[in-house]
């Protein structure tokens, strides 16, 4: 009794997770809750609130992981969420996460948060790099002089979370509020203030300090609730103050060596970024990925095809009922399969992706390639967010919250469904194997170039038609290098890969079953159901020369990209990735309209769940339907062009 | 001397003097750092020569000139294509293996002082601890050097 008494009780109290973008605050997250967040060497990988459940002894406490924000004066999407879940939602305890190596700047985002409210908890992260570099911290010193508890971690060896734990689930009584003194004038102003809040009762669930020096600072939220503003700003007296007064603490508590010489970050970074050969490593690089997707994958997917194949025949030998038969072996296995077949590639992406992110080189890419995203009015940020969608267009989208620029990040939004994400891939795999044979690996770099000169050309055309050209800026933190340690790689793999995965046993596994039914009935082949769709619609299709099959195919492929690949499969009979069959489709088609068909496929309207996705962040209707018509219209314009072309040739 | 930013040589160091910049820009910016008083120091240029990478606080923070140019900065070291006739140390020197191996056969090292006995046209002429030399313009502008 005593003891769910004491449980119910702590569930009530929430520990927010608050830092720095990067400091490593999913990774405690995932620590606490022995949760498996994607975590990744770059800031702005976390953009959402996501809650888990930390269970220490008897207690049971919500924790809950937010985006990084270097200050409370949010300017970004996923720093908004951060602020409003810490200033509305007042949870329990604020746990704020700093980094060993660079606590100066972390205590700047702490000291705001003591400005705001008691129940913190500073946990100091990154201290096995920390001591590597050479510093030493005292957090006893640390705790004496800020007030609040202090535990030094480090979510990669495990260090002291035991400790943050026994810590946290003490500190949800305490309540102490800690206080600094900023200068005469301030603390005048901050009197006064505070003296016209205390008469505002809609005010009363907030701390009267803070919302003064918000004011000071020109907050424009606080502006907003408070109705107050000043037409003085003492922002950067205030910030001073605050740096001012870490300098203080950090000299008694931090004992550090002089840096000597380059380190290893430097290093690296002298040729990765370097003004010849940085552009050089990052194509270099992108080509390797593209490689190593293609390559080592081929021989895992034939295996996957051959056993896949067995099991078809296996099935079809004991299924006595023609109709079931069909069912199991072309509809289920046939369709499901054809897409399972590129569980490798997939992964393999993902996989390199993944080391991409984890190494820190993606900032760095960024800020080399920054110049030519300027000439679309974009930036080396949104080029992150870009680069994403090789992956899923969705996960893509998600991350531009961290573009401080609105326009730039609508104008991002919109063109990265044209980034060729994994689930296009099949697609190309499958055509470009049928038709191309030796040479499929050349139309497949083709088809990832135009992906890239589309959208580049759509960045330019929809930032002169909506926004008359405005510049974005770039202020990106560039994270250190880390050694890519293999367990994180395996979760990021995982985590993503495990989408495509789940695609294939719902969607993909639905769609194959509606489409064998709509390929069966009533009468197979030509009298089907599907055929009536592809054909309804023939007459547009006319010019690119495509068949109903492939055209009922597309229509299908909008729930998912990978569904025209199990369309075409239940309709053309067996494909396969080493392109031995297929032979139906290549009596009906010649090749240009087949590399006609792969431009329209790489093109056409968002699947889905990216329309969903844009829906949702820019919430507006206006650009899901921009973006279904105007991808349709680039689809049909530029798959005439290469038909056309692709036939004189 | 005081200049923006934008202005300061690969390598180069100086102090935040000010930041002229919209409220919400110069709030993110104090977040990570950016106050007076501040060491900063250049660390890279971008391929295009735009953006550039800036050290403060120990962190490498990425930004472009249409912010760099509105951040003031004192610094007391100039390229030597800018120095006038006088003592100076020598902080940083931005080149290959070849060229700093050249420098050093002149006396001209990282730490060590030299004299600039000329600037005049499109030679500066250099005496380091009695070796005398003399640079093109475009080779001084790649060696940065601080005021006695
Ligand atoms: N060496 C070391 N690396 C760490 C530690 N904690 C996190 N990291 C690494 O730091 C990087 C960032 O970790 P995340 O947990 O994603 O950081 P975050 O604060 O959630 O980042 P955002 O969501 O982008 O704000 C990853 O590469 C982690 O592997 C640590 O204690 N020691
Ligand atoms: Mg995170």
């Amino acid at each position: 009794m005593e003891n769910h008494r004491d449980e119910i009780e702590s569930r009530k109290s929430t520990i927010a997770l608050l830092g720095n973008p990067n400091v490593g605050k999913t990774s405690i997250f995932n620590a606490l809750t022995g949760s498996r967040q994607v975590v990744a060497n770059w800031p702005g990988v976390t953009v959402e609130k996501r809650a888990g459940v930390m269970k220490h002894h008897s207690h049971t406490v919500d924790v809950v992981d937010l985006p990084g924000t270097y200050t409370l004066g949010a300017t970004s999407l996923d720093e908004k969420i951060a602020r409003d879940f810490l200033v509305n939602e007042k949870p329990g305890v604020a746990m704020v996460i700093g980094d060993a190596v660079n606590l100066e700047r972390s205590l700047y985002l702490l000291l705001q948060v003591l400005e705001l409210r008691g129940d913190v908890v500073l946990a100091v992260n990154s201290v096995d790099e920390a001591r590597k570099a050479g510093f030493e911290i005292d957090k006893n010193e640390l705790s004496k002089q800020l007030g609040i508890p202090v535990v030094l971690t480090s979510a990669v060896t495990g260090e002291g979370i035991e400790e943050l734990k026994n810590t946290l689930v003490k500190s949800t009584k305490s309540s102490s509020h800690v206080h600094y003194l900023f200068s005469d004038e301030v603390e005048a102003h901050l009197r006064d203030l505070s003296e016209r809040i205390r008469g505002n009762p809609s005010l009363a669930g907030f701390d009267e300090r803070w919302l003064s020096i918000k004011l000071l600072e020109r907050d424009y939220e606080v502006q907003k609730i408070t109705g107050i503003t000043l037409d003085y700003d003492f922002s950067v007296e205030i910030a001073e103050t605050r740096y001012k007064y870490i300098k203080r603490i950090l000299s008694t508590s931090v004992k550090g060596k002089e840096k000597i010489g380059w380190n290893f970050s430097e290093a690296i970074d002298h040729v990765m970024t370097h003004r010849f050969l940085g552009i050089l490593i990052f194509l270099a690089v992108m080509y390797i990925i593209f490689q190593l997707t293609f390559t080592i994958s081929g021989p895992l997917s034939i295996m996957i095809e051959e056993l896949l194949g067995g099991l078809g025949r296996a099935f079809g030998g004991f299924i006595g009922v023609d109709w079931l038969r069909s069912l199991v072996v072309e509809g289920i296995i046939g369709g499901v399969g054809a897409v399972l077949v590129f569980v490798p590639n997939i992964f393999i992406l993902f996989l390199a992706l993944g080391i991409l992110e984890e190494t820190g080189y993606l900032p760095r890419a960024a800020f080399v390639i920054d110049r030519p995203m300027y000439a679309m009015k974009l930036s080396g940020r949104s080029f992150i967010s870009m680069l994403l969608g090789f992956g899923c267009n969705v996960s893509s989208i998600m991350s531009t919250r961290s573009i401080s620029e609105p326009k730039e990040r609508i104008v991002t939004i919109l063109v990265s469904p044209f980034i060729s994400c994994s689930a296009r891939l099949p697609v190309y795999v499958l055509i470009a194997g049928t038709f191309f044979g030796s040479r499929a690996g050349v139309v497949i770099f083709f088809l990832y170039v135009l992906s890239i000169v589309i959208t580049v050309l759509s960045a330019l055309l929809i930032n002169k038609l909506f926004f008359k050209g405005e510049p974005s800026t770039l202020i990106m933190e560039l994270p250190r290098y880390r050694k890519p340690r293999l367990s994180s790689i395996i979760l990021y793999t995982w985590n993503k890969g495990r989408h495509f995965l789940e695609k294939a046993g719902t969607i993909i596994l639905g769609a194959s079953v509606v489409i064998w039914f709509l390929s069966y009935f009533p009468s197979e082949g030509a009298g089907s159901f599907a055929a009536i769709i592809g054909k309804s619609l023939e007459p547009l299709f006319i010019p690119l020369g495509y068949t109903w099959e492939m055209i009922t195919s597309l229509v299908f492929g909008i729930a998912a990209k990978e569904v025209i690949v199990s369309s075409l499969t239940t309709f053309f009979g067996n494909l396969s990735v080493s392109g031995s069959s297929l032979g139906a489709i290549r009596t009906l088609i010649t090749p240009e309209v087949a590399l006609s068909f792969l431009v329209f496929v790489l093109l056409y309207v968002p699947c889905m769940p990216t329309l969903a996705v844009i829906k949702n962040e820019t919430g507006s209707y206006k650009y899901v339907l921009f973006s279904v018509f105007y991808s349709l219209a680039v689809a049909y314009i530029v798959a005439l062009i290469v038909r056309i072309v692709g036939g004189l040739l | 001397m005081v200049v923006p930013l934008s202005r300061m040589c690969e390598g180069e160091m100086g102090k935040i003097r000010k930041l002229e910049l919209p409220p919400l820009t110069r709030e993110r910016l104090c977040g990570l750092g950016f106050v007076s008083g501040e060491e900063i120091q250049l660390v890279k240029v971008a391929p295009f020569g735009d953006p550039k990478v800036f050290r403060i606080k120990g962190t490498d923070i990425t930004l472009r000139e249409d912010i760099s140019m509105w951040i003031l900065v004192e610094t007391s070291s100039v390229p030597l294509s800018y120095a006038t006739n006088g003592e100076y140390f020598v902080s940083i020197i931005n080149g290959g293996m070849g060229f700093r191996e050249r420098l050093r056969m002149v006396g001209i090292e990282v730490g060590k002082k030299i004299t600039v006995t000329g600037n005049i046209g499109k030679r500066i002429e250099i005496n380091a601890n009695g070796i005398l030399s003399a640079l093109s313009r475009g080779q001084a502008m790649r060696i940065i050097v601080r005021e006695r």
